[in-house]
């Protein structure tokens, strides 16, 4: 079980990720899901808008892993989160790019108190399924976030002397770690900010991350940790993928009958 | 916008962009259109934190929220965090989901935090452990 990392999409997958819903095809079922409770809610004669369309960005496909790991993250986001333009602007990230004014649909908006409680009472066809998806639940959630916040925190085996070459590089860069936590983080990095600097800093963590090899060493040491999790529960592992696939398939035929597929933003 | 300087147990950090809302909104089922919120007390009760669209609004959440409503408007989800990175300033550790009430209709709102917490918070105790939010699938 070895880690994917794609440099064109800033993807990196790990064993876990395999039987969970990626941002995007959460989207597709959250989508699929309204869509069904608007037709339950016109069924009702309540005064309803159109339901929205998925939106498809290939920034929710982009992770930052221990910061920026490819040149183009470093371009766009610097040191903040991958997200789409209208995220950014929307959680007041100093400079985000200009988006205009939303044409969204918001189908809900402008119902009353009591005619939410009708809204909350509908249930789609597919209702139990999509919630069903989104919910699975078991002991290796549990055991997967404890690993995960090791690996956030550079404390699984292995990971310090990787670390500890990357702020080398870091130094001779004339940079250094911010901390004695999260040593990854240089000093003057902010994630809140997208300007020139942070865009040279982000860089320059890049090219480190480039010399050193560090994201596929940490994405191996990562991997290799989950996939003792993943062969512990696989039968339970292999049920949720099974739920997850049919919930996928039964979405994208809600979403064509509405027309409501991925579109660019 | 009231500001205001909160001392959070994870680290010292300021929390900037906390809105509590005025009497009318506070303690309401839902948040208002534009806006995420947790609630110091289940069932939407006591003292609310609210962040809007296009602001700023860095850790809000100080350690007390146990029940939380979202009505991002446009923006489909609403993600809570249960950590701030005092270094990365940016949204760290485990996470929960709420959609916009008026664009999605569906888990916008979670009484209690403390079993399980949205969709993909199930099971997860969160109460009392959101720090930080955003915003994400605007539209």
């Amino acid at each position: 079980m070895t880690p994917e990392l794609d440099r064109g999409s800033g993807a990196v997958t790990l064993p876990y990720d395999r039987f969970t819903l990626s941002d995007n095809q959460l989207d597709e079922i959250v989508t699929a899901q309204s869509a069904e409770k608007v037709q339950c809610a016109r069924a009702h004669n309540l005064p309803v808008g159109s339901p929205a369309p998925t939106l498809l960005d290939a920034a929710y496909d982009s992770e930052s892993y221990f910061g920026p790991w490819t040149t183009s993250q470093a371009r766009r986001f610097a040191f903040v989160h991958p997200m789409s333009d209208r995220d950014l602007a929307a959680n007041g990230i100093v400079g985000a790019p200009s988006v205009g004014p939303s044409n969204a649909k918001a189908p809900f908006e402008g119902l009353t108190e009591s005619q939410m409680r009708v809204v909350d009472a509908c249930h789609g066809p597919d209702s139990d399924l999509f919630v069903a998806v989104q919910t699975q639940d078991g002991p290796w959630v549990r055991e997967m976030m404890a690993l995960n916040d090791k690996a956030a925190a550079g404390s699984l085996p292995g990971m310090k002397p990787l670390i500890d070459t990357l702020v080398s590089c870091y130094q001779k860069q004339g940079m250094r770690a911010a901390g004695a936590e999260e040593r990854w983080f240089p000093a003057g990095a902010d994630g809140r900010v997208i300007d020139k600097d942070q865009i040279s800093l982000a860089l320059k963590v890049v090219a480190c991350k480039d010399e050193t090899g560090f994201t596929q060493k940490m994405a191996d040491i990562q991997a290799r940790a989950q996939a003792k999790i993943v062969e512990k529960y696989a039968d339970e592992l292999a049920q949720e993928q099974t739920v997850v696939q049919r919930a996928l398939t039964r979405a994208r035929a809600v979403d064509q009958k509405y027309g409501l597929e991925p579109k660019g933003d | 916008m009231k500001r205001t300087i909160l001392a959070v147990i994870f680290g010292v950090a300021t929390t900037i962009g906390a809105v509590g809302l005025s009497a009318s909104a506070a303690g309401a089922a839902t948040a208002p259109s534009g806006y995420m919120c947790g609630y110091e007390d289940q069932t939407y009760a006591g003292h609310d934190y609210c962040v809007s669209l296009d602001t700023v609004h860095w850790a809000a959440f100080p350690n007390t929220a146990s029940s939380a409503a979202a009505n991002g408007k446009n923006c489909s989800w609403s993600r809570y965090w249960s950590g701030w990175g005092r270094l990365t300033q940016a949204p760290a550790g485990d996470h929960f989901t709420l959609y916009s009430e008026v664009k999605v209709g569906e888990n916008y709102r979670d009484p209690n935090l403390s079993n399980g917490a949205g969709f993909d918070g199930a099971g997860i105790n969160f109460n009392d452990t959101i720090e930080s939010s955003e915003f994400l699938k605007c539209a």
